[in-house]
């Protein structure tokens, strides 16, 4: 009786580590094991075949004078200051609209702004590069129409990197608005009225009270858009 | 006098919301409706002045051709293969590791944790060139199961589940252990059931990026039997000549899936994606 529960007790200790395993041997696998690897490779010089021959910092040094390593750096801290902030704030304005009690229509309008971010971004790029094209797209047509001269998006670092901006803002400005509204809900209404009652306007208590409180959330969303926007989220490789 | 003025006011202030908000979806969807009739057009009607958003002449060939010429079917086949079998499979194992950090007390259990949580902060780029070599000692270049294996056990996923089932009552558990259950029974025959919600939100928030994955497949996929959704869409682009009328027709049917999903599990998803990121 002793012996047997003895034993049952040991196998409710092994069972936590057994049911947590799958995870840590593919972690061990697949990113341990290649990170330790790249940082190997990438003190030697190696063309992915023959034997590796030590060089020590040598690619480091060769990769601060490489201009267009330094051009990418540069370009994804462009990138990040052209959409990111705009993007943020344009949810955090939509969330707020959205989530006041008397709006009609809140889940249509949900929907509609995020449905851009179950796309599939191979074939949404597609779609942008035509509707930017400069002589067949539909945004220079729209441009056109109200007086504004052709442009070509493609022509220029800026127009280019503009139109990512876009196809960005476009894909995760209603879920990074998702994400708002939730934290928006954990805010306490007495605040907001009580404020009201002091006789706060709109923009007061959006700035004041709204801005302050969300800032946790949006401070997680700052840096996960730092870091890639669905890489929290991926799910397989 | 004053109370008719605020009342004007407000009125405009609240015209000028909806405005907004209807303009904002016209901008927000109408990449879905040119995608949607540009894939009617031929290819010389998508490249004609005046620019128009309705094709000149309906036409269905480019879904043929993609089906007939493309084998685009095949590719919906492999990507609904993968979504399905890598979804189930990882739930499972996202579940299991959920519930073990959720109800368990165990050594190193924080800092296991801890190990677990900053995994998701690295980006899939830095362990890309090795995942290569390491693929082709595998022999899985090429093979479905390099794309389901290594999302098998996924950290969001455990996370997700831990916070999840942290709420969930511990009787049951105790109940199940005193009528003598091995600690695995427990799990699928009394967790299991009760943490359906949570598995329904994550199984789509896999399904679905899953569905959408391109930059692995691309780089391991090489027979055209075997590409999936997004693989074949861009494999469609010889190099010389980009088939605008059809890559849009190819992605409308490969949207549509998504949309059936996505539509009916509308609650889930998003009671899934801020689950994960909102404290508290």
């Amino acid at each position: 009786m002793n012996s047997h529960k003895k034993n049952y007790m040991r196998k409710q200790k092994s069972a936590p580590y057994l049911f947590i395993a799958p995870f840590y041997i593919l972690f061990a696998t697949f990113m341990v094991y290649p990170i330790i690897f790249s940082l190997k490779a990438s003190l030697t010089s190696w063309n992915g075949v023959q034997e590796m021959k030590w060089v020590g910092l040598g690619n480091y040094a060769k990769l601060i004078h490489d201009k267009v390593f330094l051009q990418a750096l540069v370009n994804g801290v462009i990138m990040f200051f052209m959409y990111v902030p705009f993007m943020l704030l344009l949810a955090l304005l939509l969330a707020v609209i959205l989530n006041r009690p008397r709006q009609k229509f809140k889940s249509f309008f949900r929907m509609a702004y995020f449905i851009p971010n179950i796309t599939c971004v191979v074939a949404i790029a597609y779609v942008f590069l035509l509707m930017f094209d400069t002589n067949y797209g539909l945004v220079n047509k729209v441009l056109m129409s109200i007086g504004i001269p052709a442009i070509r998006w493609f022509g220029s670092a800026f127009g280019a990197r503009l139109v990512i901006g876009i196809l960005v803002t476009w894909k995760y400005m209603g879920y990074n608005m998702i994400l708002m509204m939730a934290g928006l809900q954990t805010i306490d209404e007495s605040l907001i009225e009580a404020a009201k009652i002091d006789g706060a306007g709109s923009i007061k208590v959006f700035t004041r009270i709204t801005i302050p409180l969300i800032i946790d959330n949006g401070n997680l969303l700052i840096v996960l858009g730092t870091i890639d926007h669905d890489q929290w989220r991926r799910t397989s490789l | 006098m004053s109370v008719y003025l605020n009342l004007v006011k407000r009125r405009t202030g609240i015209l000028f919301i909806y405005a907004f908000l209807i303009l904002l979806t016209v901008i927000m969807l109408m990449p879905f409706l040119w995608m949607f009739l540009s894939s009617f057009k031929s290819q010389n009607d998508i490249f004609s002045s005046p620019v128009s958003l309705l094709p000149k002449k309906f036409i269905i060939d480019n879904y043929i051709t993609i089906f007939k010429q493309y084998n685009f079917g095949r590719a919906l086949l492999n990507s609904a293969y993968i979504g399905i079998v890598g979804t189930l499979a990882s739930v499972f194992f996202c579940a299991l590791g959920g519930y073990a950090f959720a109800k368990f007390e165990f050594k190193g259990k924080s800092i296991l944790f801890l190990i677990l949580v900053s995994s998701m902060m690295i980006p899939f780029e830095v362990t890309m060139v090795p995942l290569y070599a390491l693929f082709n000692k595998f022999n899985w270049i090429d093979k479905h199961i390099g794309l389901i294996v290594p999302g098998l056990a996924n950290a969001f996923g455990i996370f997700f589940m831990r916070q999840y089932m942290t709420g969930l009552s511990s009787e049951i558990i105790e109940s199940g252990r005193i009528d003598g259950c091995k600690e695995m029974g427990i799990f699928l025959r009394l967790i299991l059931p009760i943490a359906r919600p949570a598995i329904a939100s994550l199984a789509i928030i896999f399904f679905m990026g899953s569905w959408n994955n391109f930059l692995w497949p691309m780089i391991i996929l090489k027979s055209q039997n075997k590409l999936t959704i997004a693989v074949a869409i861009r494999s469609f682009n010889s190099g010389v000549f980009t088939p605008y009328h059809l890559i849009m027709a190819a992605s409308v049917v490969s949207f549509i899936p998504l949309l059936i999903v996505f539509l009916s599990f509308q609650k889930e998803f998003i009671a899934g994606i801020t689950s994960g990121a909102v404290k508290g």
